[in-house]
């Protein structure tokens, strides 16, 4: 069994975790692109969710015109 | 030398401490899953087998519009509406009360804060806000299974994301948090969110029922109730007892982590608490539940099960402080009164939810708020210490229960008024998966005829009274209804094979 860990002591290890403190996408804290991507993101699930408000509405009417000619009711 | 050593180690004590906190809040929130696949599994269980798929998709749903809504607006809202209606946004985050751990004002809570993704700096963030998420879930599903049958999907997508992603969120703000108005002035003390979950999400479906309206053939003409028969109960009672499971990672995510305090755990408030107790509750509490749903049902698999839900609500608000002999006669009786509250719903009020989760979670939730008001009464709560009383426990209901029905009543007035929020007569019939998703989704379970329980008692084809009752919902005449016809849309499936026995 070899030894996984990458570092010759916790100090490396620790100083290698510092250097990636600075970095992740878009971040850390607030800045333009997570304004943007978080206003994006409350756009899609608005569209989204009226989207599937219309696109059930649209199903079910087609549905139930198709019932009521089957079965002679006037709607 | 030593000093350097030291150091060291009370550094690897805190991170472990941390590593700790993080994997436990994550695992609650792997179990809790099981909560969202026992609902799942329970309401398609009880729905008819025309309408199975439509009903667990609108449960998956659930965590595609609660997410989102939940992410961008009720984390915030939880951190900034401690104090009522209107947001507190202190310049510095400070709570006006003083006690600390306030972090509204910052930009903590929005969707772009540096807290929210991957930031080597907050390993705690992630997890909590899940937790609160798989909260969020278990209100909607807990609407979800009232309204089956009926409701639009994507009207319940709407009512859900309004409930899940905002209104319990701010019952929380007020009486589950630790700044929150009903704790810090009145003791307002609701450990596993016997209130703020259970009793929010309950009446808030009380108030989307009342616009939605019972079940075709639910009643007859004299207004009798009639039962419809759950598709498969083994699959009821099987999702049931998964949603059991998942109760205990509730529980336990409803714990906070002390590590530098004895005893190591406190509630949301910070009182001190421990695993073992709200261990002890939840399991006496089961036991208490299931036998009071057995006795005062006098058998009926359905309430024996549902006492047990009903028995562990109503001691999850005083779990952290309830001793188990307490509990398990608690348990016992509230799962009678959930039998009889459910009944009268039904009966009485006319009122058809499908699977009893106005009485069982509604009623049962604020009444185990109460109950505590009496059996936990001068318990010191939250970081003023007040003490917990009948009163404070009141206030709490009378904040609660209007916030949860006005919401319920007046989104699905609205949805209803724009003939958003139910299906149209006609596919409530044939049955919501053929519209939906175009299939009947047991072909090879064979083709029985529905089947009633009619007011008598005795169980009968449904088709003649169902095309009965359709015919008087939507004002024809039932001459119009020729009972020859096969009821079903084409839709590559066997007409015949869909309706035998007509």
């Amino acid at each position: 069994m070899g030894d996984s860990f990458p570092y010759d002591s916790w100090a490396e290890a620790q100083a290698a975790a510092d250097g990636t403190t600075g970095y992740f996408t878009w971040g850390p804290g607030s800045n333009t692109m997570s304004y943007i991507l978080a206003i994006l993101g409350i756009a899609l699930a608005v569209t989204w969710t009226l989207w599937i408000v219309r696109f059930e509405d649209k199903h079910l009417r087609e549905a139930a015109s198709g019932l009521n000619e089957k079965w002679g009711i006037s709607s | 030398m030593g000093v350097s050593m030291l150091v060291f180690a009370q550094e690897t004590v805190d991170l472990t401490s941390t590593v700790f906190t993080e994997s436990y809040y994550f695992f609650t929130v792997a179990i809790m899953w099981l909560l969202h696949v026992g609902f799942m599994t329970y309401e398609a269980g009880v729905s008819r087998r025309k309408n199975v798929m439509a009903t667990a998709i609108k449960n998956i749903l659930t965590i595609a519009v609660v997410t989102p809504v939940f992410y961008y607006v009720g984390w915030k809202v939880y951190f900034c509406m401690e104090e009522g209606i209107l947001p507190t946004l202190t310049a510095d985050g400070n709570n006006p009360e003083g006690t600390g751990l306030y972090f509204c004002g910052d930009g903590y809570g929005w969707g772009w804060h540096g807290s929210m993704g991957p930031n080597l700096g907050d390993n705690i963030t992630g997890v909590f806000w899940a937790a609160f998420v798989l909260f969020s879930w278990t209100t909607g599903s807990i609407m979800s299974g009232a309204i089956i049958e009926r409701v639009r999907t994507s009207a319940y997508l709407i009512l859900t994301a309004l409930m899940g992603g905002i209104v319990w969120v701010i019952a929380a703000a007020w009486g589950w948090s630790y700044g929150g108005w009903l704790t810090l002035h009145f003791g307002y003390h609701d450990f596993a969110a016997s209130g703020v979950v259970h009793g929010i999400a309950g009446i808030f479906a009380l108030g989307v029922l009342l616009n939605l309206g019972p079940r075709i053939g639910k009643y007859d003409r004299q207004g009798r109730a009639r039962a419809f028969k759950p598709h498969n109960l083994h699959m009821t009672l099987m999702g049931l007892m998964i949603i059991f499971t998942g109760f205990y990672a509730f529980y336990a995510a409803c714990l906070a982590i002390t590590a530098d305090a004895a005893p190591g755990w406190a509630n949301i408030y910070f009182s001190p608490a421990t695993l073992s107790a709200i261990t002890f509750t939840i399991t006496i509490g089961f036991a208490g539940g299931f036998a009071g749903g057995y006795f005062f049902s006098k058998g009926d698999p359905f309430w024996t099960l549902s006492g047990g839900l009903a028995g562990v609500i109503a001691v999850s608000a005083g779990a952290d402080v309830y001793s188990p002999n307490l509990v398990f006669i608690l348990a016992f009786f509230c799962a009678g009164l959930a039998f009889y509250v459910g009944n009268f719903i039904e009966v009485k009020m006319r009122v058809d939810d499908a699977v009893g989760a106005v009485a069982v979670h509604g009623v049962l939730g604020f009444v185990g708020v109460l109950l505590l008001g009496v059996f936990g009464a001068g318990y010191p709560t939250g970081a003023l210490g007040v003490e917990t009383s009948l009163l404070g426990q009141l206030v709490g209901v009378a904040a609660l229960f209007p916030l949860a029905f006005l919401t319920g009543y007046g989104a699905s007035w609205i949805l209803k008024k724009l003939n958003l929020l139910r299906v149209p007569p006609a596919v409530e019939l044939e049955g919501l998966d053929i519209a939906e998703y175009g299939s009947d989704f047991f072909p090879e379970w064979g083709q029985v005829a529905e089947t009633i329980i009619d007011v008598d008692g005795r169980s009968v084809e449904a088709e003649p009274i169902l095309r009965q009752a359709l015919a008087d919902a939507i004002g024809a005449s039932p001459g119009l209804l020729d009972l020859r016809e096969p009821v079903s849309v084409d839709a590559g499936v066997d007409t015949d094979a869909t309706t035998s026995g007509t």
